[in-house]
This record gives C-alpha cells, structure tokens and sequence, in this order.
C-alpha cells in the first residue's frame, strides 16, 4: 500500500479522542478491482467516488504492508476492530489500522518527518486508546478461515490474462489429499466448492494434516453436511443439542460428533447434559473458525468476567 | 541491598520479582479511591491520563450495580468537581449489561479533556450494589489523584535520528517515552510502560536492527505495531490479525 488510507472509522477513538485528527482528503473514482465488492468498512460497497485521507505527505519510496482483511482471515474474532483501508493495488478489504486485544495494528510510518497533521493526531490517539487495553483478551491464530476459498473464485479472474495459479495451485493444495484428487482445478469448479461445501468446512483440528506451504488442510465435515448444519450457525449448534439429546439413529451420531468437533474442549460439558449446558452458556459462546474452528467462549466476556472468580 | 539482589538472582525469584516491582510501578500511577463501606462486596481502582478516567469496579460473585434504572437501584454515575479544571467528554461508558445490570468486572470509563494546566482529577463516583437478597445503601467513592503521562516504551531498529524523531514527537505531545531497540527490549521493559510502540521502516529497510522482531518478548502492555516488523511482531505472537498480509 502507499501513503493514503479510506474507508476511516471516523467515528472511532483513534480519530476522535482526547483530539480530532483533521485529514487532507482527495476524492478519486472507485477503482476498477473495488467495483463489487464489500469489506467491513464499506459493507454497502465504495461508492462511484470516493475518499481518501493522507497519512504520509509523499508515496513512500517502497511500500507499507498491509493486514489482508479481504481474506477473511480475522473477521470471525469477536471485538475485531477494522479502523481503516490501505490504498492497495489488491484487493478490497486489505486494512492499514486494526486492533485486536492488545494489539493495534499501524500500517503507516511513524517518522514525524513523514507523517501529516492528521496521522499525528491518530497516532496519539491511538496510544491513549491502547492505554485502556491492558487487560483486553485476545485470541490465538490457528489457521486461516473459510472465506480463503472464497476469494480464489474471483481474485484475477477477469483479468485479461486471468490470475490462475489460485485455483489450479492454491485452493487445491489448502484441503486435504482426499478432496485435493478430484478438485478440477478451474475457476467453476471452485464455484462449485463454496456453493456446496463452504458452510461445512474446517480445519485445525487435532490429528488433521498439515502442510509445510498451506499450514493446516481444509476437509468437508460430512457430518454437518449430511445434516444440513453449517458449522458456524447457532440454530446448527441447537440442531446437534437438541439431535443429541433426542434424535435416533445416524442422526444422533453426527449431530455427537459435531458437538465433539466443534465446542471447544475448556467449556465441554463433563455429564453430557447439553441443555443445561447450553443454558449456561447461551449468552458467552460464540463460533471463531481461526482459532480451529471452535464454539468458545467470546474474548469479550471472558475480560468481563475475571472478577466473577472472586 | 546487594545481597537482596544476590538472594533474588540466585534463588530464580528474578522473573516474580520483576513481576511484583511492575505492579508497584502500576500502582504509583493509580489515584486515590476512597468511601467504600467496610467488606465491600467489591474493589476498586482508578487512573486517568490526559484522554480518559478510568475505574474498575470488580464485583464479588452474585452481587451487581446497575447500568440503568430498572426500578432496582441507581444506575453508576461519574461527576467530576467543577473546580479541578477537567471537562467529561461525551458519555459515561460502560460495557454491555445484562437486563440493565452489571456484573463481575466493570470497567467504568469517561473522555476527560483537562484544561491548560489541570493535572488533578478529582471526582465522585454513585452506584448501588445489590445481590439477589438485599441492596446495600447508596454508595459514594470519593477518587483524587495525579494525571499522569502515558508511559510509552518505542522500540525501534537502531538508536539513529528516526528513533529521535519519534522520542521527540512523542514527548511533546505529552507522553513519558523511553527508547529502546528490538535488540535490547525484554518482557520486564514492556511490562513497566503503557503501552509500547513497536516501531518500523518501510518493508525490509530496518536491516538487521529489526531481525529480533519475530522474537519480541510477550507483554501484559498493548501494543502498537507498526509496519512490516509489525506484522512479524504480531504473527510470531500468535494473534488472529496478520495471518496474512502483503
């Protein structure tokens, strides 16, 4: 990315508070690659034009890096905080500001000599915003999530020369051996993947496979599937509560695996009694698929309740 | 003295020791909180710095304060005195309640923007507790203390005139900032500050200086990473956020 950022949560302590930061902006037209798509920031999409704040006075001489937001590599965690975009040639959704936790992400120089007025501003914010973070939660990286597949069906896909090494390389070599032999490895068969399997797959899991290049494989959890409960859905986790406690036959069985699979072991219930589990834990859990894919509990109650210990 | 230290090193008490003299550090930067009844279902503490005020409440098992009237008791709420020169800022913020009720830790904050010179907060905090048999009578906490400086640790690849830049930048804009570089920086170091900025060049320009990055110690203190060497500071931790970036 360069110098500028978009999309500002303007709204946000970093922009606003104990000052407000006072950008210089230029308007552009939409870029070609932005047309179409949503990110956390533009959930409606970018608009026809749109603006752009300066962060640096020139285009750095090299580039800044920037969080790859579009790949929904961290949109699952609870408390995630998209601050704003980084003016990248990629894609849509690549982030110059975010937190998580404790930690704050800042894409752009911190030189004096190289930041404007506003990022000034911001980046003094930003420290007295992160004093207040001490005892905020995090959550551990596993691997990437579900929405990787995603974007292989549409980055470089109507290029001229279409951008092919995602499907025929990438996508393919992200799942496990088993689905990796009969994956055709063109753009339609990837669209026949996410249609079909993206709601039930996961990765990250004790005992699956891992690659040296990809980290952990993607497999398709048949058992969701069979029972037409995408892994990450709450009325999904009711169906195998309630399959578990009074289904019959194969039914109960994948809907047992399911729950094995996905509740994470620090709050498995030890009897088996998913309904006053549930009762319990209706209002902590939540469904992060890059820590393993797990239903756990959300970081955020989990900084509330240090003192219900006492 | 010496032989304190000696007995400190030898005995591998080091690590808890450097954990003990953060926590007296933290502590000289906490304000007065005082008009808690005696065996108060809760603590307390308070700090503020130039931006906010901020008090956690930390309420016993099965006790809670309110977050809004719901005809049980007094919702919390912040005043600040008039004459100590600090202006509240928006709303008093409070985290999500359950049926207007707050339980377990409750992180109390308010904006502040105190005014030329204003470097004591003095202010009063009104809030009900109650548990599921009884409500104890309105409660009052009188909280007095010191602004201080945001201590920021800034970590950058070298000690040369862009680590100057900043150190400078920053001191002016108020913060306490000690330099340090990612060869030097340990646990111990972050622990004591704020909030440390993990200072970086533009991709693959910190040279050497910045290869520690990937090993930077885990800290209980936020974060600011910054650039390319921030991506490596926060993948080498383990956190969901830069599993990917280009």
């Amino acid at each position: 990315m360069d110098h500028l950022g978009h999309g500002l949560a303007l709204q946000h302590a970093v922009f606003q508070h104990p000052e407000p930061a006072k950008f210089e902006w230029t308007e552009a037209e939409r870029p070609e690659h932005y047309k179409g798509f949503r990110s956390p920031l533009y959930p409606e999409g970018v608009p026809a034009r749109y603006r752009l704040a300066k962060f640096e006075k020139t285009k750095p001489n090299g580039w800044n890096p920037t969080l790859v937001s579009h790949e929904g590599f961290f949109t699952d965690v609870p408390g995630f905080e998209n601050i704003a975009e980084a003016h990248s040639g990629k894609a849509l959704g690549s982030l110059s500001l975010a937190r998580q936790g404790r930690y704050f992400y800042w894409g752009y120089s911190v030189d004096p000599a190289r930041m404007t007025d506003g990022a000034k501003q911001s980046l003094v914010n930003t420290l007295y915003y992160m004093h207040s973070k001490r005892d905020s939660r995090t959550v551990p990286f596993v691997c990437v999530t579900r929405e990787k597949f995603r974007v292989f069906t549409w980055l470089g896909r109507h290029r001229p020369k279409p951008y092919l090494r995602g499907v025929q390389e990438h996508f393919p070599g992200s799942l496990v051996p088993a689905l990796r032999k009969g994956f055709e490895r063109t753009f339609e068969a990837a669209d026949e993947f996410v249609k079909t399997n993206l709601p039930y797959v996961y990765a990250g899991k004790p005992g699956m496979p891992k690659d040296a290049k990809y980290g952990w494989l993607f497999d398709v959890d048949r058992d969701a599937q069979a029972l037409g409960t995408p892994n990450n859905e709450r009325k999904s986790l009711e169906r195998w509560i309630a399959l578990a406690r009074e289904g019959k036959g194969e039914d109960r069985e994948r809907a047992r695996r399911c729950l094995k699979r996905y509740v994470h072991p620090d709050i498995y219930p030890k009897d088996d009694d998913w309904a006053a589990w549930y009762a319990k834990q209706h209002d902590r859990i939540c469904f992060v698929d890059s820590t393993g894919f797990w239903w756990q509990v959300d970081p955020r109650v989990l900084e509330r309740e240090v003192a219900g210990t006492r | 003295m010496i032989v304190v230290a000696s007995f400190v090193r030898k005995s591998g008490l080091l690590p808890l020791f450097l954990c003990l003299i953060a926590s007296l550090l933290r502590a000289q930067h906490e304000l007065a909180v005082t008009g808690a009844p005696p065996n108060a279902p809760f603590s307390v503490s308070a700090w503020a710095d130039h931006a906010r005020l901020v008090v956690d409440l930390e309420l016993d098992r099965s006790w809670h304060a309110y977050a809004r009237d719901v005809g049980g008791g007094e919702p919390i709420r912040l005043r600040l005195a008039k004459d100590c020169g600090i202006a509240a800022v928006g709303k008093l913020r409070l985290p999500p309640d359950i049926d207007g009720e707050l339980h377990g830790r409750v992180r109390i904050e308010q904006w502040i923007r105190p005014g030329k010179d204003a470097n004591t907060v003095a202010a009063t905090l009104d809030l009900m507790v109650c548990d599921p048999l009884q409500c104890l009578p309105p409660i009052e906490l009188a909280i007095r203390g010191k602004i201080t400086p945001v201590r920021v640790l800034v970590v950058t690849s070298s000690a040369d005139e862009h680590a100057e830049r900043i150190a400078k930048f920053l001191r002016n804009r108020g913060f306490a900032v000690t330099p340090t570089t990612y060869d030097e920086v340990d646990a111990a170091a972050c622990d004591r500050h704020d909030v440390v900025l993990a200072v970086s060049k533009l991709f693959r320009e910190d040279g050497k200086g910045g290869r520690k990055a990937r090993s930077f110690p885990k800290t209980k203190a936020p974060i600011v990473a910054v650039g390319f060497l921030g991506t490596q500071l926060i993948e080498s931790h383990g956190i969901a956020m830069t599993s990917g970036y280009i």
